[in-house]
């Protein structure tokens, strides 16, 4: 049975999620303490991480990073395509040396990667960005 | 609607889950159901460059439950059981998209024929 929902409402959001749905991927780089923090936008795009790959190099091979964090917490829906995107990002900095973590992952993002029996969750994890600052930290004391 | 390019994907996921929202899914099965949309669209995208998405709100007794149907005329899938199996992939990735969505979901259902293309029906319930 088709259940009546709210067509105004409903009309009214398709037209906000079709600018969302459009919209430029741009690639938003903070410095903070020598730590790259990087917000991903909401939805994630190929092109996105296309662009940040090519940021990420230029940017360790110019400037002394000596961390990065993948700020996820506005990302509501993260496919395993999208869980590929980002393993290439690690690649990209790994091979440069440097750390990243991933913070603020969603519960329904971390429910769905766990369903998705994506493997090799090589990266570290954060609550916050906060709190990958802190790892962060303690990796360089040691 | 139809599903031509990512970024009619990525409209799709942000209306199933409008849709969602309103009939009542809790937020976990919001995302576990937007991501099943998510790797289904971009299959479409991927292998088949155009499909069709059609959601209803269904109605059972008490629940209510969401409807996603995506369908193309792409190449089909040759081995529909193989496909089902985590990390085998045609196109080289992961492999975990359709077995993934499968788990996510409380209903699915694949038909698939090679060269007339495929149709996935997914419903989640509150």
């Amino acid at each position: 049975m088709l259940c009546a929902l709210p067509l105004t409402a409903l009309a009214r959001s398709i037209r906000l999620h079709i600018d969302e749905a459009q919209g430029e991927h741009r690639v938003v780089l903070q410095k903070f303490n020598e730590v790259l923090i990087v917000p991903l936008p909401d939805p994630v795009s190929d092109g996105f991480f296309k662009d940040l790959n090519t940021r990420l190099l230029a940017f360790l091979r110019l400037d002394n990073v000596r961390g990065i964090v993948l700020d996820l917490s506005s990302v509501e829906v993260m496919d395993h395509h999208d869980f590929e995107q980002i393993n290439r990002v690690w690649q990209t900095t790994h091979l440069m040396g440097t750390p990243l973590v991933l913070a603020g992952l969603k519960p329904g993002v971390a429910a769905a990667w766990s369903l998705l029996n994506v493997k090799d969750h090589w990266a570290t994890g954060a609550l916050s960005v906060e709190s990958a600052m802190e790892i962060l930290a303690g990796n360089q004391a040691r | 609607m139809r599903i031509l390019s990512p970024q009619d994907a990525s409209l799709a996921v942000l209306i199933v889950k409008d849709i969602a929202h309103a009939a009542g899914l809790g937020g976990l099965k919001i995302s576990a159901l937007t991501t099943a949309v998510s790797e289904l669209t971009t299959n479409v995208v991927k292998y088949a460059e155009h499909g069709l998405l059609t959601v209803q709100v269904l109605e059972r007794k008490q629940l209510r439950g969401i409807e996603v149907i995506v369908e193309d005329r792409g190449p089909g899938i040759a081995n529909i059981p193989l496909a089902m199996e985590d990390h085998v992939s045609t196109g080289g990735t992961l492999g975990l998209g359709l077995p993934g969505t499968k788990r996510m979901v409380d209903e699915f259902e694949i038909q698939s024929t090679l060269g007339s293309g495929t149709s996935v029906r997914i419903v989640k319930w509150s």
